[in-house]
């Protein structure tokens, strides 16, 4: 009973205070998760079509990847191989080196925790700094996250506002809004100064070579825009073949992960800057991580690839919830985590965890890809046994039960004699001393006896003197040929093997929610998620909410892009606004970080989650609607469309024929709650997002 | 076993035209040699429903705790000698969630290379149901005599999620309760999970005590359970804490008091 996993359980569950953190933070998300796929038109066959999509992936997952390096280099990225963990971190070092930097910013990534790639840049003299607030803190605290969307899960507030009277300023007030801007001002000068980002990879669309970020605190963009070198991580299981399957993806993985219908940013880059764009990297690289994966292609495990790292999972595990992310002993902790995590690192290293689990099934039942962890974990401990890194006691004690059970009536008898002999132990439930797993079980439970009169004692006393049920015939039983039918199906389905849960197949085309008003509706979802909208009648009024919301920051610039459908940086030079218009040279971010508004076009907008959506290039910088105060985005009536996978389509013709640098589907404010779970709005990009709704003839 | 107590204490309604001449009862091991009561009420209602009962003797244990173990080899053999018991054409009843799984989800699975075994495992898995399962499908119910005062019903996993059962044993439950509620986090594993329960011991406690905290909580006097793991589980800390929440199997709250299996013998509940 002293297994690591144990001890480190045992210390989870004397920490009142993680044990505090832990039962609010999960049992929170799970709530979110439920409410926010109420609202999906049929969650279920949405999630079942997320399920297909991975499933399908790695049907045909090598010429997936092709098509992606394919055409990743084509956009000017610079693709890596990196077999493992060591190669991936001497990649990156290298690449750090020849770009001279001293310091690197980076967005949330397991695969960068995976790899431990912060010590190694230490050592290659660049220092690393985490952005993103929750891994901010814990770089603070010397610590590793504990939670695959929340990793500071563990943390009370009291605990951070220690820290950051520590580590940040001594004065530090209590209140989470305070110690998320102190956090923002302390992060802005590093994004600014950074030579090198470093960020994950939540989807790696093929068919377009583009690498996408889910983010909702504006770190991702900041480290993906600012810095002169861009490099981004991610293992090879990160690949998704079309843009509408991406958004399919994006679907499911914020309602799962913080109970978000979409996150605030949806960053999707697809190479360095463009000639003509603004902003972004001069240089990306793509460094792709093997690290243990390649061996399970195609093996019982190969469905963990499916894992969209949402977390639900973890927030779902009672014994996840009782213990914390901690108690893994890995970067991914959890239901997901006691798969991953030896597939990665081996069975000897990081077995231990497949076997604390009750195979609740609750991990699957959470799982927006419907992933078959408890068959898995059932897989990972027959794993263990195969490869001997189970007690001997244990293999034996199964085997040796197993034995006795081919032979009934020496079954009976072991019960018989165990019954006997524990009643001349009374009362041995309540003594400590019991050994092996009677005492394990004692220590909370009154340990049971077998019944002096077991089932089949009593079954006999009755049966006697009757006669026994007549034996019926195997005769075959099926009286319809649908019923014959369904034996086949079931019958060749077996070739799959098990199979937890009872997953329907998906529709080929997914119900949607009906939108009958889109520009309404628009306007209802960005409120919802703390955006404004305005909707003027003609150019007089649309010019005074303009000049309206500049005035909110008086003496301060306004950013204005290039190509609005109105005149707005006319409007505001005439008021007497000092106007920032698009550079290419880039080198306007410390007065654009000044400015107060910053006014952009929409090139399409989705009314189901009041998202806008923003291409890079044609005098529209991606710091207009990042570095600012607030953003406020002019958008046609016209544009509007009703639902995210609409714009699937229309993206992909946009990259493929403009081949913009980046596209941001922007949300709502930046946001996070990472601090003690308290949303918190405005923390790397913009507080605030307005939109002026223009109907049609206006613009 | 005796048939004294023949009041009829709850009502399954007129069997219904379809329902099965016969049908076999997997006891499993825990209830055979934990809880023969459960036994004995789920025998008491098969035969109410209008069913002959067989439970050939050569029953004994569904291999689960071995599969779940990773010793899938094992439970191949546990269950390859009983294959030939479960033969024909009876439903085959389980009195328990998990081992329903076990038998109608994993056991066709077990045989892969051997198409002779496997067919056999089929046609045996395709006829397995879990008692709430049978009794909703062929025993329609009417209400009737009732459990006095307060009844909350936990899920077992593996029936809620393995098997895909939430309504039959809430829809038959309350029939057989004066008052049904539900349980707040019903769904909660218990924490029982086999080996889980031994090789992490105050985990698994831990999660136990917020069952146990539940009920209590809830005010129930009978707290339900349709597995024997969990009665395992949540009998035995119920009997640590002396908690005045009383533990029943569905079966033996569907028989009710009076009926064969109501539990009263001290014996075979605790040390």
């Amino acid at each position: 009973m002293t297994s690591p996993f144990n001890r480190r359980a045992r210390l989870a569950l004397a920490d009142p205070r993680l044990q505090q953190a832990l039962q609010g933070g999960t049992g929170r998300f799970g709530e979110m998760r439920l409410k926010a796929f109420e609202s999906a038109a049929a969650p279920l066959a949405l999630r079942a079509k997320a399920r297909e999509i991975r499933r399908r992936t790695f049907d045909d997952i090598g010429r997936h990847l092709d098509t992606l390096l394919a055409n990743l280099r084509r956009s000017g990225v610079e693709v890596h191989a990196a077999p493992d963990a060591e190669a991936a971190r001497r990649i990156i070092a290298g690449i750090c080196r020849r770009s001279g930097a001293k310091l690197a910013v980076k967005s949330k990534s397991m695969a960068s925790e995976e790899i431990h790639l912060n010590g190694a840049l230490e050592k290659a003299g660049v220092r690393p700094v985490e952005t993103d607030l929750g891994e901010w803190i814990l770089q603070l605290a010397g610590e590793t996250p504990s939670h695959l969307v929340a990793p500071a899960l563990h943390k009370t507030l009291d605990q951070v506002v220690d820290l950051f009277r520590r580590k940040v300023d001594p004065g530090a007030g209590r209140d989470p809004e305070a110690l998320t801007a102190l956090a923002r001002r302390a992060l802005r000068q590093e994004f600014l100064t950074a030579e090198v980002g470093i960020s994950g990879v939540n989807f790696a669309i093929a068919e377009t070579g583009t690498l996408c970020l889910v983010t909702n605190e504006g770190n991702g963009r900041l480290v993906t825009t600012l810095p002169r070198v861009h490099i981004a991580l991610m293992g090879f299981e990160k690949v998704v073949p079309t843009v509408e399957e991406a958004l399919t993806l994006l679907a499911v993985l914020p309602r799962s992960g913080t109970g978000q219908k979409i996150t605030s940013y949806f960053t999707m880059v697809s190479g360095p800057r463009r000639p003509g764009e603004a902003d972004g990297p001069e240089e990306m690289h793509l460094v792709l991580l093997d690290n243990g994966r390649s061996r399970h292609l195609g093996g019982p495990f190969q469905e963990a690839f499916h894992c969209i790292r949402c977390g639900a999972c973890q927030n779902a595990c009672p014994v996840f919830q009782t213990v914390g992310g901690h108690a893994y002993d890995s970067v991914y902790g959890g239901p997901i985590g006691a798969i991953l995590s030896p597939m990665f690192r081996g069975l000897e290293a990081a077995g231990e965890p497949a076997a604390a689990s009750s195979l609740c099934g609750a991990c699957q039942e959470a799982c927006p890809v419907l992933v078959d962890i408890p068959r898995m974990l059932i897989e990972m401990r027959g794993a263990r046994v195969a490869a001997r890194t189970v007690p001997r006691a244990e293999a034996l004690a199964f085997r040796a039960a197993a034995w006795a059970m081919r032979r009934p009536a020496l079954w009976e008898f072991s019960f018989r004699a165990l019954a006997q002999l524990g009643r001349l132990l009374p009362r041995a439930g309540r003594l400590g001393w019991l050994p092996g797993a009677a005492g394990a079980w004692a220590k909370g439970r009154e340990l049971p006896l077998p019944a002096r009169r077991s089932f089949r004692d009593r079954w006999r006393e009755r049966q006697r003197g009757r006669r026994p049920a007549p034996v019926s015939s195997p005769a075959a039983q099926e009286r319809t040929p649908e019923e014959m039918v369904e034996r086949l199906r079931r019958q060749a389905a077996l070739g799959h093997g098990l199979a937890h849960g009872h997953i329907a197949s998906p529709p080929d085309v997914l119900p949607e929610v009906d939108i009958p008003d889109p520009a309404a509706r628009f306007q209802q979802e960005l409120e919802a998620v703390g955006g404004k909208v305005f909707r003027p009648a003609s150019s007089e009024e649309a010019k005074a909410h303009i000049l309206d919301l500049a005035g909110r920051w008086p003496g301060r610039p306004v950013a204005v892009s290039g190509g609005l459908p109105l005149p707005a940086g006319e409007w505001l030079r005439e008021a007497g606004f000092e106007v920032l218009p698009p550079s290419d040279a880039g080198d306007g971010r410390e007065r654009l970080a000044a400015a107060g508004l910053g006014v952009t076009g929409c090139a399409w907008a989705a009314a189901e989650t009041g998202t806008l959506v923003l291409p890079s290039g044609g005098g529209s910088p991606r710091l207009h609607s990042l570095l600012p105060e607030a953003h406020l985005a002019l958008v046609r009536e016209e544009d509007v469309v009703p639902h995210l996978s609409a714009l699937g389509p229309r993206l992909r013709e946009r990259i493929a024929r403009e081949g913009p640098s980046c596209v941001s589907l922007i949300t709502g404010p930046s946001r996070s709650a990472d601090i003690a779970l308290t949303l918190i709005r405005g923390v790397h990009g913009p507080r605030e997002v307005f939109a002026l709704l223009l109907p049609r003839g206006l613009a | 076993m005796t048939d004294s107590a023949e009041t009829p204490t709850f009502s399954l309604g007129e069997p219904r035209e379809d329902a099965p001449r016969r049908v076999i009862l997997f006891a499993t091991c825990l209830v055979d040699h934990f809880f023969p009561g459960v036994g004995e009420a789920s025998v008491y209602l098969l035969e109410k429903s209008g069913a002959e009962v067989d439970f050939p003797e050569g029953l004994t244990c569904c291999g689960l705790p071995h599969f779940n173990n990773g010793f899938r080899g094992e439970a191949r053999k546990v269950l390859e000698p009983q294959l030939a018991l479960l033969e024909g054409d009876a439903p085959i009843v389980v009195p328990s969630g998990s081992c329903g799984w076990m038998l109608r989800c994993v056991l066709p699975t077990l045989f892969p290379d051997d198409p002779w075994k496997r067919e056999r495992a089929e046609r045996a898995a395709s006829r397995v149901l879990e008692l709430s399962q049978y009794l909703g499908r062929y025993a329609p119910g009417e209400p009737s005599v009732r459990l006095p005062g307060k009844t909350v019903y936990h899920d077992s996993c593996h029936l809620l999620r393995g098997l895909g059962e939430r309504e039959a044993p809430r829809r038959l439950l309350g029939l057989a309760a004066e008052r049904r509620e539900e349980l707040p986090g019903c769904d909660r594993c218990c924490g029982f999970g086999g080996s889980f329960a031994v090789k992490y011991p105050e985990i698994s406690c831990a999660m136990l005590e917020q069952k146990l905290q539940a009920a209590e909580g809830a005010g129930a006097d009978w707290l339900v359970a349709a597995d024997a793991g969990c009665m395992l589980q949540i009998g035995g800390g119920l009997a640590r804490r002396g908690s005045r929440v009383r533990l029943l199997h569905l079966a033996q709250a569907l028989a009710g008091p009076g009926a064969p299996g109501w539990p009263g013998e001290p014996e075979g509940q605790k040390a």
